[in-house]
C-alpha cells in the first residue's frame, strides 16, 4: 500500500509538474500574442504556487510593463534581481524601466551593498551556499594543518578565514540587516509625516519609485525610507512592498 | 467483564495466528465498458493484521487503491472483526476476465478469496448514449498527413453528471510539434438522441518524421457526483448523491505521415508546410540617402511558422536590419499563424533603388506540390543628404572616418525567459535556510572536537608523568586478572604488592619497586591522598610481606579477601586522586 501511496503521490507530482510547464507555456504565448493581461495572470498564477524563479519575475516584469503598469514592473525586476543578480538582459531591463520613472534617486543601494561591493554578485541563496561551502574547507585545510605542518596550508585556511568572515557578513546582512523593499504604484503617491491624511504632506512621489520600508505597522500605512534619506508614511494601496 | 476481556485476548492472538480467517471479493458490477471503473471491495474477516490484499489475475486492469478501513464488532459477548479494502480498476481492453483470487497474507499464511468474473465491452456513443454518463475521445482531421503539416487534435468529454477536482493529463505528443491547446469550449450535443455536455480542447501538432506515429490517450481523472435513485426534489434540494473517481482516456491515435517529395523541390524551400500568403508594406518610399525606411513583410499560414526565419537580404544599395519578428497563433479548426517581419533599410547612395525581392519556398497540401512566393518587386527613391532616422535600431552612423560609431537608436525590453528554469526555485526557503546555518555551526564543533583530540595527544607524548597516571587504572585492572588466588602462597602476596607498587608508581610518577612498608607514608604525603588510605596501603604492603616471607600458609578465602582489599584501596586511591 505504501509503495502504491507512492507511486500515486510521484505520479500527482509529475502531473503537477507538467500542468506548471503547460501554464507557463501558456502565459509565455499570451506574452507572444500581446496578450499581457493574461500573460501577467499566468506569471502569477505559478508565483503563488510557489515557484519563486528570478526568470518568472522577469517575464512577469517585462508583461507588467507591456501594460504600461511601470510600477509591479520594476517591483518584479528588483524581485527577479535580488534572485538572479548577474543577469545582464535583467540588469538592461531594470535599467530600462527606471529611466522611465519621473523622480530620479541618486543613489538605491543601500551603504552596505556598496561598500560590500556586493550588488551584482551573489544571491541570497549563492551567499548561503557559498558559505556553507567555505566553512567546510576551513574545516578541511584546519583540519589537515594541525596534523601536518605546511606553510601553504596556513596561509590557506588564513585566506579561507577572511574569506568566511565576509561572506559571513553577507549572510548576516541578508538575513537580519536587509529591510524589506516597495516600489510605488500609482502615477501619484502623496507621503504624509504621520499615520492618516490629516497629516502634514511631506512630498510626492511618482509611478515606479523604489523605497525601503521603514516600518509596516498594518493595515493601510507603511513608513517608507527613501534613498537620499527622506522618510513618511505612505497608503499600503499605492504602493506594492515585501512583506517582512 | 474479565471473561469477555478474556475472550477478546484469545480471540486476537489467536486471529493474530492466522485462525478462522476468510477473504470475501465483491464487485460494484461485472458488466463495464473500455470507460467505466469497477470497484472492487475485499474484506478480510477474522484478523485486523493483514497486509494490504494481492490481486491476482487483473493484468487487463489499471488497478488503483481506493482506502481501507477495519472495525472490530462486540455483540452478545461475540466478538468479530474484519478489514476492508477498496480498489478501483480501470480497463484496458475489452474481452471476459476473471479476476481474482484476492491474496492475504496473515500469519505466515496465505487465504485466498473466490474469483469474480467480469466482462469489458468497448465504449462507443451508442452505449455512452444508453448507460454511461461520461466518456471522452480525441480524434484528427486528417491520419495521413506529410511531414510538416498541420494536423488538429480534437479532444472531447462528454458529460450528463457533475464532475469535480478534474484533472488532465496530457500525453507528450512524441513526434510532434505541439501548438495548443487553446481555450476549451463547452457547448451542447445531442449524440444518438441523448443530449451531452461537451467540453472540447483543440491542439495544433506537426509531424516532424515520416512513418507511423501515435498520439497517447489523453486522459482525465475527476470525481464524478453520482446522484442517488431516490427522490428527485430531496437530492437536489440537499444535494444527495456520492463521488466516485473515475479515469477516462481517449483511444490511441495512428497517423501514416507521408515524406516530402524531392522532386522538384525549389532551392528556396526550408522546410515550410501547409498553405501561405505573403504580403509586405513599404513605410517611406522616397527618402534621403541614410535615412531609414521599414519594409515590413507578414507570412499567414496554417504551417509551423514560430521557428521560421525570413532569408538574409544582401544589397549593395542598402544597409538592411532585421528587427525581432513577431509571431501570434490563432486558434481555429486551423490553427493559423502570422509572422511579422521587419526590416529597416539605409539607402547608401542616391537615385531609384530597387529593394531585392525575398522567395519563399514551400509545400502546398492542398495541391501536393512545391510552390514559391515572391515579394513584390518596389523601388525606394533616395535622395542626397542624410537625415534623421527614426527606427528602433542599432545602425553605423555615416561619417567621414573609416571607424564607424555604433549610435543607439533606440531601446526596448530584453524578451522574456522561455527556457523551462524559470520553474526552478532560486529562493531560499526558511527551513534551507536554517539547515544551512546548522552546517555551519557544525564545521566548528567538529574542529573543536578534532584540536582537542590532537591537544590531548601532545600532552600525553610529552608528559610522561600524565601518561603513566592515565594509564595507572587501565594497566591495574587488566595484570589483577593474572593474580591466581589459588597460586602459591608466596607468590601471590609477591604478585599483589609488586601491582600495587606498580599502581602507585603510575599513578604519582614514583619509582613503585622502590615503595615498603616503611616509607609509604613520607613517599605518598605529598600526594592528594588521605591518611586512611595511606594507613591502609602501608597495612596491605605490610601483610604482603608477612604473607610472602612469614611462612604462614594463607587459605584461598584469605587471598581472595587480599585481593579484594587490594581492589578497595586502589578505588579510594582513584576517587580521592581525583577530587
Amino acid at each position: 500500500m505504501r509503495i502504491v501511496t507512492a507511486l500515486l503521490l510521484a505520479g500527482a507530482a509529475a502531473f503537477g509538474a507538467e500542468n506548471s510547464f503547460e501554464r507557463l507555456h501558456e502565459a509565455n504565448q499570451a506574452f507572444d500574442r500581446a496578450d499581457y493581461q493574461t500573460a501577467v495572470q499566468g506569471y502569477q498564477a505559478l508565483l503563488a504556487q510557489g515557484f519563486e524563479s528570478g526568470d518568472l519575475h522577469f517575464n512577469l516584469g517585462n508583461a507588467y510593463f507591456r501594460t504600461a503598469s511601470l510600477g509591479s514592473s520594476l517591483f518584479h525586476f528588483r524581485r527577479a534581481w535580488d534572485l538572479r543578480p548577474r543577469d545582464p538582459d535583467l540588469r538592461f531591463n531594470l535599467d530600462y524601466a527606471r529611466e522611465k520613472v519621473a523622480d530620479q534617486m541618486e543613489s538605491r543601494d543601500s551603504l552596505w551593498w556598496r561598500v560590500l561591493g556586493l550588488r551584482g554578485s551573489v544571491s541570497e541563496k549563492e551567499a548561503y551556499h557559498a558559505l556553507v561551502l567555505v566553512t567546510f574547507l576551513l574545516l578541511v585545510v584546519s583540519g589537515t594543518a594541525l596534523y601536518r605542518r605546511s606553510d601553504w596550508l596556513l596561509w590557506a585556511r588564513n585566506g579561507l578565514i577572511g574569506i568566511w568572515a565576509y561572506g559571513a557578513i553577507v549572510v548576516t546582512y541578508q538575513t537580519l540587516l536587509r529591510e524589506p523593499f516597495g516600489v510605488v504604484v500609482v502615477s501619484e503617491a502623496k507621503v504624509y509625516s504621520g499615520i492618516g491624511k490629516d497629516n502634514v504632506t511631506l512630498f510626492t512621489l511618482h509611478e515606479g519609485v523604489e523605497f525601503v520600508v521603514a516600518d509596516a505597522v498594518g493595515g493601510e500605512w507603511i513608513r517608507i525610507r527613501l534613498s537620499d534619506g527622506k522618510q513618511g508614511w505612505i497608503r499600503t494601496g499605492d504602493a506594492v512592498y515585501e512583506k517582512g | 467483564m474479565r471473561a469477555r476481556g478474556l475472550s477478546i485476548l484469545l480471540f486476537v492472538t489467536r486471529a493474530a495466528l492466522g485462525g478462522d480467517v476468510s477473504v470475501t471479493m465483491t464487485a460494484d458490477r461485472t458488466q463495464a465498458s473500455l470507460d467505466d471503473q469497477i470497484e472492487l471491495q475485499v474484506s478480510v474477516q477474522g484478523t485486523r493484521q493483514g497486509g494490504e490484499p494481492e490481486l491476482l489475475n487483473a493484468e487487463a486492469f489499471e488497478v488503483q487503491p481506493g482506502g481501507s478501513s477495519s472495525q472490530i464488532q462486540i455483540v452478545n459477548g461475540k466478538v468479530s472483526q474484519n478489514l476492508n479494502f477498496a480498489f478501483v480498476l480501470t480497463p484496458k481492453q475489452p474481452g471476459k476476465f476473471r479476476i481474482g483470487p484476492a491474496r492475504v497474507n496473515v500469519g505466515g499464511k496465505s487465504f485466498d478469496s473466490d474469483r469474480i468474473e467480469v466482462t469489458v465491452v468497448k465504449s462507443t456513443a451508442n452505449t455512452a448514449g444508453s448507460e454511461r454518463l461520461f466518456y471522452v475521445s480525441g480524434e484528427v482531421d486528417n491520419n495521413t498527413p506529410f511531414v510538416g503539416e498541420q494536423v488538429s487534435y480534437t479532444f472531447k468529454f462528454f458529460n450528463r453528471a457533475q464532475l469535480a477536482n478534474a484533472q488532465l493529463g496530457l500525453p507528450e505528443f512524441k513526434g510532434f510539434l505541439k501548438e495548443g491547446p487553446d481555450r476549451q469550449k463547452e457547448a451542447e450535443q445531442v449524440v444518438n438522441g441523448v443530449k451531452w455536455h461537451v467540453t472540447e480542447l483543440r491542439f495544433a501538432l506537426f509531424p516532424m518524421s515520416a512513418g507511423a506515429l501515435t498520439i497517447e490517450p489523453v486522459r482525465l481523472a475527476a470525481d464524478a457526483i453520482l446522484r442517488q435513485r431516490g427522490d428527485p426534489l430531496f437530492d437536489d434540494l440537499f444535494g444527495g448523491g456520492r463521488t466516485r473517481r473515475v479515469t477516462l482516456r481517449s483511444e490511441p491515435v495512428t497517423l501514416t505521415v507521408s515524406p516530402l517529395p524531392s522532386a522538384s523541390r525549389p532551392a528556396s524551400f526550408t522546410g515550410l508546410v501547409g498553405r501561405f500568403t505573403l504580403s509586405e508594406e513599404l513605410g517611406k518610399q522616397a527618402l534621403a540617402v541614410g535615412d531609414s525606411s521599414t519594409l515590413t513583410m507578414v507570412l499567414e499560414g496554417d504551417g509551423n511558422l514560430r521557428d521560421f526565419a525570413l532569408p538574409l537580404l544582401t544589397s549593395g544599395d542598402f544597409k538592411i536590419y532585421d528587427d525581432q519578428p513577431t509571431f501570434l497563433l490563432t486558434p481555429g479548426p486551423r490553427w493559423k499563424g502570422t509572422k511579422t517581419f521587419k526590416r529597416a533599410l539605409v539607402p547608401l547612395k542616391p537615385g531609384a533603388l530597387p529593394i531585392p525581392s525575398v522567395e519563399l519556398g514551400y509545400f502546398d497540401t492542398q495541391s501536393k506540390s512545391y510552390k514559391v512566393l515572391e515579394s513584390r518587386k518596389q523601388v525606394i527613391t533616395a535622395s542626397g543628404g542624410a537625415g534623421e532616422e527614426g527606427l528602433n535600431h542599432v545602425a553605423a552612423t555615416p561619417g567621414g572616418g573609416a571607424r564607424k560609431q555604433i549610435e543607439v537608436l533606440g531601446k526596448d525590453l530584453m524578451p522574456i525567459k522561455r527556457t523551462p528554469a524559470a520553474l526552478r526555485s532560486d529562493d531560499l526557503r526558511p527551513r534551507e535556510r536554517w539547515l544551512l546555518l546548522l552546517a555551519c555551526l557544525v564545521c566548528p564543533g567538529i574542529y573543536a572536537g578534532l584540536l582537542f583530540l590532537k591537544r590531548s595527544r601532545d600532552r600525553l607524548s610529552a608528559d610522561s608523568g600524565l601518561a603513566r597516571r592515565r594509564s595507572a587504572y587501565r594497566e591495574f585492572s587488566s595484570r589483577l586478572q593474572g593474580i591466581d588466588a589459588n597460586g602459591a602462597n608466596g607468590a601471590f602476596f609477591e604478585a599483589a604488592a609488586g601491582l600495587l607498587r606498580e599502581y602507585l608508581g603510575n599513578k604519582f610518577n614514583l619509582d613503585g619497586k622502590a615503595i615498603t612498608p616503611i616509607d609509604a607514608r613520607r613517599k605518598l604525603a605529598s600526594h592528594p591522598l588521605s591518611a586512611d588510605s595511606i594507613g591502609r596501603i602501608e597495612a596491605f604492603l605490610r601483610e604482603c610481606e608477612t604473607g610472602q616471607y612469614g611462612g604462614e600458609i594463607s587459605s584461598e578465602e584469605g587471598k581472595a579477601n587480599q585481593r579484594r582489599v587490594l581492589v578497595s584501596i586502589v578505588s579510594a586511591v582513584e576517587k580521592e586522586a581525583r577530587g
